[in-house]
């Protein structure tokens, strides 16, 4: 559907992206993992036709994209992170709005808001609804543009673990025939539907690849148990990549790399151990 | 959808034409002139109010009213219709706002003073139409700070609807070309419809083509780049 070849981005002497090449299909869920200031929101810019790369080159369907991005802009939607909005228009109109300005038909946007759980909200000011309601407000208008391509900036953010469940069926079912780019640092929701993660460190792409390609790039990983004094001196040494407070107020530490103790236990590791592993470098 | 808001228009930027509100009073009435023999202070004073008061005013109020509201622009950057096309689309009503005030301003002032209607017309219309297109270039193709964008909009309009009075050289650039007469002691007046008034609205309607289409796609825009990757 969508490659980008060397694609590197530039803010004068920041470079945001660096030499990416990723090539992504015609459908199906991919998750776009990175820290803060990792050259995700760049990313989903450039994919989404509002940004144009310093370097390298983007096709669409295999015909490479000269300067004009009309059509890769027709192809996605993008749902950013903040979407700003007027806060005295009902959430349904401004919903039906953005449809009509981008000539989307509005005709799924009924069924969309019972999916989203939004019956009886819609119709309510978005200056009056919670983040969370806000948010489904805004994944009612991705999902109901019906482009080829989803964009979707840290779409669960805000949303309780409810509304988070609803939306990963919803996007389970989407995927099936359209693809869907999804940037998040919920390594829970990568684990339940990405079947393509990609990791970028400080503009890098650090990996690409499915869930069971990074989870075979995490290290040993070990568990112990610890006290608070013991907690920062665990932290110095090596990357932990886990803390659990337990019932008699000592923790439970997941350190990755070499056994550093003999109390250490050795333990499977998660997919969070991996990520912390990929992305530690810069530490 | 968890955000900042994005109105369609801020409404505090009809408090600024306030600040000259005592300026256009006493010029109204006829106050702080010179004019030429057989001309009246009061008509000099509506000449003023508006080819230049009623401009900056427009462009104070426009420019700042404007700046950064409409729809998110990483959204309106993916309709169909260019996103620098729709600062004139999307705020329709504060266009028709501002043709009703520039309609009815000449008529009141002309019954208050006794110049004719056309002659306070042509010069203040022709001095709104490059305060809207100058708020229209400013936040249409580069989006800055509502500060930045009344203080651009206001000098890119003082230039063309002020400056050329102030300047011996430039009077053949005046919008009004009676005022201008006026300006350097001369009883007569000029052309309504000036070579000046054409040249200047065919450069503003330039300006407005050219910031369009360079660059011709909105994704080499910077603000809106910038924007888009605000939240890595």
């Amino acid at each position: 559907m969508i490659s980008l070849t060397g694609v590197t981005k530039r803010y004068r002497a920041t470079e945001a992206l660096t030499r990416l090449d990723v090539t992504l299909g015609d459908a199906g869920i991919v998750a776009v993992m990175g820290r803060n200031g990792a050259g995700k929101s760049t990313l989903m810019s450039i994919l989404a036709g509002l940004a144009a790369e310093t370097e390298g080159s983007i096709s669409l369907l295999g015909e490479p994209l000269r300067r004009d991005r009309r059509a890769l802009r027709a192809a996605t939607t993008l749902l950013p992170q903040e979407l700003r909005l007027d806060p005295a228009v009902p959430a349904r109109e401004m919903i039906r709005y953005l449809l009509r300005l981008r000539r989307r038909p509005d005709d799924a946007v009924a069924d969309l808001i019972e999916v989203f759980g939004l019956t009886g909200l819609a119709d309510r000011p978005l200056g009056t609804l919670s983040g969370g309601t806000r948010q489904r407000a805004g994944l009612v208008y991705a999902f109901a543009a019906a482009t080829p391509v989803l964009l979707l900036d840290e779409p669960t953010q805000g949303l309780d673990p409810w509304e988070r469940l609803r939306f990963t069926e919803h996007v389970a079912r989407v995927a099936a025939t359209r693809l869907i780019v999804y940037s998040t640092h919920i390594v829970s929701d990568v684990e339940a539907i990405a079947g393509r993660v990609l990791i970028l460190e400080g503009g890098q792409l650090v990996h690409n690849g499915t869930t069971d390609d990074l989870l075979a790039r995490a290290p040993s990983v070990w568990q112990i148990d610890a006290d608070a004094a013991d907690l920062a001196e665990l932290g110095t040494h090596g990357q932990v990549s886990g803390v659990t407070r337990l019932t008699d107020g000592t923790f439970r530490v997941r350190r990755l790399g070499d056994r550093f103790s003999d109390t250490a236990k050795p333990v499977p590791p998660t997919l969070l151990d991996a990520y912390i592993a990929v992305t530690g470098g810069a530490q | 959808m968890a955000g900042a808001e994005r109105r369609g228009f801020r409404p505090g930027a009809l408090a600024l034409p306030l600040c000259v509100s005592p300026l256009a009073l006493g010029w109204a009435l006829g106050a702080y002139g010179t004019p030429p023999p057989g001309v009246s202070p009061a008509a000099v004073g509506v000449h003023r109010i508006m080819v230049w008061l009623v401009p900056l005013c427009v462009a104070a109020v426009v420019g700042y009213g404007t700046a950064r509201t409409g729809t998110d622009p990483r959204v309106a950057a993916t309709a169909r219709l260019d996103l620098r096309w729709q600062w004139w689309t999307g705020h329709l009503p504060v266009l028709a706002g501002v043709a009703s005030a520039a309609l009815a301003a000449p008529w009141s002032l002309s019954v208050l003073s006794g110049e004719p209607y056309a002659a306070l017309l042509v010069p203040e219309l022709a001095g709104v139409v490059v305060a809207l297109c100058a708020a229209a270039i400013v936040n249409g193709r580069f989006a800055p700070s509502p500060g930045a964008a009344l203080g651009a909009t206001v000098i890119v309009t003082g230039i063309v609807a002020v400056v050329p009075y102030l300047l011996p050289f430039a009077h053949g650039l005046a919008l009004d070309a009676t005022l201008a007469n006026w300006a350097r002691g001369e009883a007569t007046r000029g052309d309504q419809l000036s070579p000046a008034v054409l040249c200047w609205l065919a450069l503003a309607g330039s300006a407005v083509v050219a910031a369009r289409f360079l660059p011709r796609d909105v994704s080499r825009l910077r603000w809106l780049t910038m924007e888009a990757s605000t939240d890595d």
